[in-house]
């Protein structure tokens, strides 16, 4: 078998799996470059190229992360598009980047397509609800979508892989010397746009001066991302928590609270991971611009719905209550889960919990869970692990595919803490979480650590130069060392300023940020103001 | 007094492009959360407060208390975020005298009768109505769902909604 088939065959399936998203506390495991490139890497024996490639790539879409369901630009997309050209053709990991991170933004129509196709499955499921079929129901949330992504996605990421890297090898062979350099400084010039998205993401303009910080230690100081991580935990801890006594006292009431409340239940332990399982597997498949996760709910309690309630039309009527329109970060979303099972076994049980009461918890707990869930999750946790990883990568060290792994176990587990939490206390859990402002320190803590590294980072990856140089009889003055003396990497900062201004003050959209850096790249190298 | 930088309406009023994006591009303070219903249910009303990132603070008002307070200058210090959970909301603080300018629609569930005019915002006749209101006295309306993605015009909305 050809090294194209293979790619085009494994490119197709990883696609369609990781776009499908199921599995929602690995999705963004799933879709990370970094792990895309170690894997395909580790699989033909090219193992550096994929992990430097995977790194590179995962470096420009750090801090472009889903919220509410909405990608900006389609990370796994670019990194199977880009790996395997970097390993067919031995182009440089700038070279790849160039090519796939364009190609990013056709991932978003993919999904948009998905998004406005899924909307069938949800007025299939709606009929199934209607005649008390939760096994259909749980087939809109599930091989109904994973069919129609297959059908969208596979044959998509086959052609363009099968021809992929003939394509690029040709065409680099016929590009003029400038295109090549411009594709060298669009390389070092992308991971501008994922440390900038990442400073607008944390926010907080009293923290920039510690991105300027990070930034300058390592031009200076030379020292390791790891180094710079270390020590803005440290830092981090002394300035978050430094004169506190006891700031967990609430979570720790809550957990012996939790731990007390263990008096029997109607459903049985399995019934409960059940639902939890099957929530966690299915939250986003089904993802549709009507009704958004409502399919995926429905489907994660319908058999046990249909255990507790066994008169026909109060099934009936319970399938329908949960394929209201619900969305929410779904790790945290599990407190609401948790929370409405309870419910649900009450009303079973024949206590008075009116219908109201429990599409009440779920619609006004939806949207306040998933802001601070995805900051948690998605802006810092992920940030920053995806970010180390990355920064080992891009020296070539596998070891950082790691992080990325780790982040799917450690939000999976969350999700499973604070589903038990829901299920024991009920919607009470919801608010001891958030007393005392826990999660917004906690949330701080890591926007410091965040900014600090993304600093440090962009020190390291962000490359840009020019090459400008004068000539004044017997002296030479080159741009760049001028530049250097007044602060090393000057370039580079500005780089980054700039994203961040266009984000936040321009309002630009990344597509628009990403061709005005194309631009700056083709013209810089073309009239030979810009090197990589 | 405080500057009305953002409004939009948003079904799920805080959630996570609100929390992650928009309140960073409106550079918000202050949230105030325009609803009618929402203030009286204490627990509900405490989470919602408790749910936004340090450093914002989240107010939760009637209509007609929102446009007093505008009038007499006490909704907030510093840039403020409004939010509706629907367009109705949204026009009765304005014809109140809650004088935003822009108008966002960011999210609109599709219910029977709405119609899907962008990824995530559905209208309906009184939804049109309102926004016709809202834009007779001079509210700019745009509909956009995330900063990344671009979004599209009062009229383009308004076109697809009848065609």
């Amino acid at each position: 078998m050809g090294l194209n088939l293979f790619f085009a065959i494994v490119c197709g399936l990883w696609f369609w799996w990781a776009a499908g998203l199921a599995g929602y506390s690995f999705i963004q495991t799933m879709k990370s470059p970094l792990l895309v490139g170690t894997v395909l890497g580790a699989l033909t024996g090219n193992l550096e190229t994929g992990v430097i490639t995977g790194g590179s790539i995962e470096m420009v879409y750090l801090g472009m992360v889903a919220a509410g369901g909405n990608i900006p630009s389609d990370r796994v997309f670019a990194a199977l598009i880009a790996v395997p050209i970097a390993i067919q053709t031995g182009c440089t990991p700038e070279v790849a980047v160039s090519i796939a991170v364009p190609l990013g933004v056709l991932g978003v129509l993919v999904n948009n397509v998905r998004r406005t196709g899924n909307a069938v499955f949800v007025h299939w499921a709606d009929k199934f609800a209607d005649k008390g079929d939760a096994k259909g129901v749980w087939r809109c949330a599930t091989i109904y979508p994973l069919i129609f992504g297959f059908i969208l996605r596979f044959p998509l990421m086959f052609v363009i892989n099968f021809f992929g890297a003939d394509l690029v090898t040709s065409l680099l062979s016929i590009c003029p010397q400038w295109i090549l350099t411009a594709f060298n400084v669009m390389g070092g010039l992308l991971p501008a746009l994922g440390f900038a998205t990442v400073v607008f993401m944390i926010g907080k303009m009293k923290f920039l001066p510690l991105f300027i910080i990070g930034f300058f230690l390592v031009q200076y100081l030379q020292i390791p991302t790891m180094a710079a991580a270390i020590f803005g935990i440290c830092l981090a801890l002394l300035v978050t928590f430094m004169g506190e006594d006891d700031t967990f006292a609430s979570l720790r009431e809550l957990s012996e609270k939790a731990a007390a409340a263990s008096e029997a239940r109607a459903l049985s332990k399995k019934d409960v991971n059940g639902v939890f399982l099957r929530w966690q597997f299915t939250a986003e498949i089904s993802n549709s611009f009507e009704r958004m996760q409502s399919v995926a709910v429905c489907a994660s309690f319908a058999p046990v719905l249909k255990k507790l309630y066994p008169d026909e039309a109060e099934l009936e009527s319970a399938l329908k209550r949960h394929l209201g329109f619900f969305n929410t970060n779904a790790n945290w979303g599990c407190l609401i889960h948790g929370t409405v099972l309870a419910m649900e076994e009450q009303r079973a049980s024949g206590a008075d919990v009116p219908e109201e009461i429990i599409t009440g918890v779920k619609n006004g707990l939806m949207g306040p869970l998933a802001g601070v869930g995805d900051t948690v999750d998605f802006g810092t946790i992920q940030v920053i692990l995806f970010a180390l990883g990355a920064s080992f990568a891009t020296q070539g060290n596998p070891f950082g595919v790691v992080f990325v792994v780790l982040f799917g176990i450690l939000t999976f587990a969350e999700a499973r803490a604070l589903f038990g939490l829901g299920y024991k206390l009920g919607r009470e859990s919801v608010q001891k979480i958030l007393a005392g402002g826990i999660v917004n320190k906690l949330i701080d803590c890591a926007s410091i650590v965040g900014m600090f590294v993304m600093g440090a980072l962009s020190a390291s990856t962000v490359k840009v130069s020019t090459p400008l140089a004068w000539t004044f009889g017997e002296k030479t003055i080159v741009l760049q060392d001028t530049l250097n003396s007044i602060a090393p990497g000057i370039l580079a900062l500005a780089a980054v300023m700039f994203v961040f201004w266009g984000i936040k003050y321009k309002k630009w959209t990344i597509t628009k940020l990403l061709v005005i850096l194309i631009l700056i790249s083709l013209v810089g190298a073309f009239l030979g103001i810009l090197s990589a | 007094m405080g500057k009305i930088t953002w409004a939009r309406v948003d079904y799920r009023l805080i959630h996570g492009q609100v929390i992650t994006k928009w309140s960073k591009i409106a550079s918000a303070n202050q949230i105030v959360i325009v609803d009618d219903v929402l203030g009286q249910d204490e627990f509900m009303a405490s989470i919602y407060k408790m749910a936004a990132p340090s450093g914002v603070g989240v107010d939760i008002k009637t209509a007609p208390e929102a446009a007093a307070a505008y009038q007499d200058g006490t909704l907030g210090a510093g840039n403020i975020f409004l939010l509706f959970k629907d367009v109705r909301a949204a026009r009765a603080s304005h014809e109140a005298g809650l004088a935003f300018e822009t108008l966002q629609l960011g999210g609109i569930p599709a219910e029977a009768g709405r119609k899907v005019v962008f990824p995530a915002v559905a209208l309906g006749p009184s939804e049109v109505e309102d926004i016709r209101a809202l834009h007779d006295a001079g509210v700019d309306i745009q509909i956009q769902v995330v900063p990344e993605e671009a979004g599209i015009s009062y009229e383009e909305a308004l076109k697809k909604y009848e065609s």
